[in-house]
């Protein structure tokens, strides 16, 4: 399977992830490269239908605590980090049009 | 007296015991030594002199309390410290304090030792060289023109050139045996749920655990009963006790079964790294260990597998990366889109890039079945490979922790795919969630250090740590220094 410029294209937009056209050549490229290697699953490789998909090495089990209050972070800690802030919240560029 | 900072942790709990040596005589000498050689081996993106002294005198005066008192030790870039720049070795990342502590922070802390410096790593831990740092590639304390492994290339660099009693970093497909191996210390990946990844900045949530880098085994087993247990703040740590680890190393391999792998011993492998581990398997025959050849017969695929989940995992961790809440963000953005894709596209360098495009590619629509799917049930195959030798009575398996020696600066840093094969040894490990440690087993003509891997079953690191003691009580490979 190859992969073209444009399909690297797509795949960053999904990713909100911005690339120079120089970059989007030499991934799509070395992409090739590393699926072809990734695609002896599917040319060497026959599952039958009955291997489940193994997404963690230990058996899933949901743990749950105790429903209890306790405090939080404070969020003068939370937000210490944050590129812009308006008293307790993260800013952030108008998301809703006018 | 050999130089303080040569010491293992061990021997110094030792001395301070007999009260010949306090906590801040070792903080000085570990400092000075890093002082003199990080200039060549550049394994450190900080080092916390000053605050290091502060917590060892206030170690000491609590006289001769916790495992680990006044002990230096060197932490990966990507543990939380609360307060402290961490960043990945990323960009995106730059000017980072975490508010809280990572949970193995707060049992170091618990025990006394000294958190020294952050270890440099590939950003976001994608790389197996450590050039992929957006600060400095670290180097190889043998050798300075190779490279010391990666990721954890900074957390195994600083233990072997001395600047570091004791390193913690991360293991997703060999990030932690692979430096040790290259670097001639020794790394250990415990199984999945050992340790607490709380605080761990995600990678490939399945496959990542933190381990300690050392200079021999005792250590190795004193820091893991360290780090080990329950958290209730990481759902997939698992509530089964921690043994004494200590305890397990009788020094002596009798009786043990290993098993060794016919696919890891492949066409392409280096002559005096195959050489050096075939001797490390006579020479355990030859104290009583009973050898025997086993199949993996999956192995083959373990790379393929690896890379398809571990950059789906990535690019979806990676996604809190968005100029939000932390870290960097563009300037003047248009709108919140124009923000998330030049805040990542400044950000992130080139291989985190790649494994976001191919993690996204493998997890979209149309090719999800084909990709992501399909390598999930080749994992369950890997998987199954090593439950049935351990079933089949085998106590451990050994094999080879990277199929070459460290390679020059530069050599892979241009074919990503001749990078990833690096860890063709390691990945299949990580994949079924087994714990393994690398150990040093020899050296190169040209004085580069050979690592073995010897892999256990499910949360049997004592075993493995046992044979990994009785190997070293046999030879004295581990006790080689590199010249600086």
């Amino acid at each position: 399977m190859s992969i073209k410029d444009d399909k690297v294209k797509y795949v960053a937009r999904l990713a909100r992830l911005k690339l120079t056209d120089q970059e989007v050549s030499l991934i799509a490229r070395q992409l090739d490269g590393i699926l072809g290697y990734v695609d002896k699953l599917n040319e060497r490789l026959d599952i039958s239908k009955d291997v489940p998909p193994m997404s963690h090495p230990h058996a899933a089990s949901n743990p749950f605590r105790e429903d209890k209050a306790r405090p939080s972070a404070p969020s003068e800690a939370v937000l210490s980090n944050a590129p812009q802030k308006k008293g307790d919240f993260f800013k952030v560029p108008r998301i809703i049009e006018e | 007296m050999d130089n303080l900072y040569s010491l293992t942790a061990n021997e110094l709990l030792a001395l301070m015991d007999k009260r010949s040596v306090r906590p801040e005589d070792i903080i000085e000498s570990v400092c000075s030594r890093a002082q003199s050689v990080d200039g060549k081996v550049k394994g450190y993106l900080s080092i916390d002199r000053e605050g290091a002294l502060a917590r060892a005198a206030a170690a000491g005066s609590r006289a001769a309390q916790g495992k680990l008192r006044g002990i230096p030790v060197a932490i990966k870039d990507n543990i939380c410290i609360e307060g402290e720049l961490t960043t990945c070795a990323s960009k995106i990342l730059r000017g980072f304090r975490p508010p809280y502590n990572a949970t193995v922070i707060e049992k170091l802390k618990a025990e006394g030792a000294v958190v020294l410096g952050r270890a440099n790593m590939d950003e976001f831990a994608f790389g197996s060289s450590c050039e992929n740092s957006s600060y400095f590639p670290t180097l190889n304390p043998w050798d300075t023109s190779r490279i010391p492994g990666g990721s954890s290339g900074g957390s195994a660099a600083v233990v072997a050139a001395d600047e570091a009693v004791m390193a913690l970093g991360s293991d997703t497909g060999g990030s932690i045996r692979q430096p040790a191996a290259l670097c001639g210390v020794v790394g250990m990946k415990p199984t999945y749920g050992r340790v607490s990844r709380y605080g761990l900045i995600a990678f490939a949530s399945s496959l990542d655990q933190i381990g300690p880098l050392t200079k021999d085994v005792r250590d190795s087993a004193l820091l893991l009963g360290v780090i080990a247990g329950y958290d209730e703040k990481d759902s997939t740590s698992v509530n089964i006790p921690v043994p004494d680890y200590l305890s397990c190393l009788t020094g002596d391999i009798r009786g043990m079964k290993i098993g060794i792998p016919k696919e890891y011993f492949v066409d392409g492998m280096d002559k005096e790294v195959d050489a050096a581990v075939k001797e490390a398997i006579a020479l355990l025959k030859g104290k009583g260990a009973q050898v025997s050849e086993v199949s993996l017969p999956h192995t083959e695929y373990a790379v393929a597998v690896y890379y398809i989940l571990a950059t789906a995992e990535a690019s979806s961790n990676l996604a809190r990366f968005d100029g939000v809440q932390f870290g960097h963000r563009c300037e003047d953005p248009q709108n919140i889109l124009d923000m998330y894709e030049r805040t990542r596209g400044e950000g992130f360098g080139a291989e985190a890039k790649r494994r976001i495009i191919l993690g996204t590619y493998v997890l979209s629509s149309g090719y999800y079945d084909a990709y992501y799917l399909k390598a999930q049930k080749v994992r369950a195959l890997i998987k199954d490979d090593f439950d049935r030798v351990f079933k089949a009575g085998l106590d451990c398996i050994l094999t080879p922790t990277s199929p070459t020696p460290a390679f020059r600066v530069g050599e892979r840093s241009s074919d990503p795919l001749s990078m990833y094969l690096s860890d063709i040894f390691t990945i299949s490990v990580n994949l079924a969630g087994v714990p393994a440690i690398s150990v040093p087993c020899g050296f190169t003509k040209s004085g580069l250090p050979i690592g073995m891997q010897l892999i256990g079953d499910f949360f049997r690191e004592g075993k493995i740590l046992r044979a990994a003691h009785a190997y070293e009580c046999y030879t004295d490979w581990h006790k080689r220094s590199p010249i600086l």
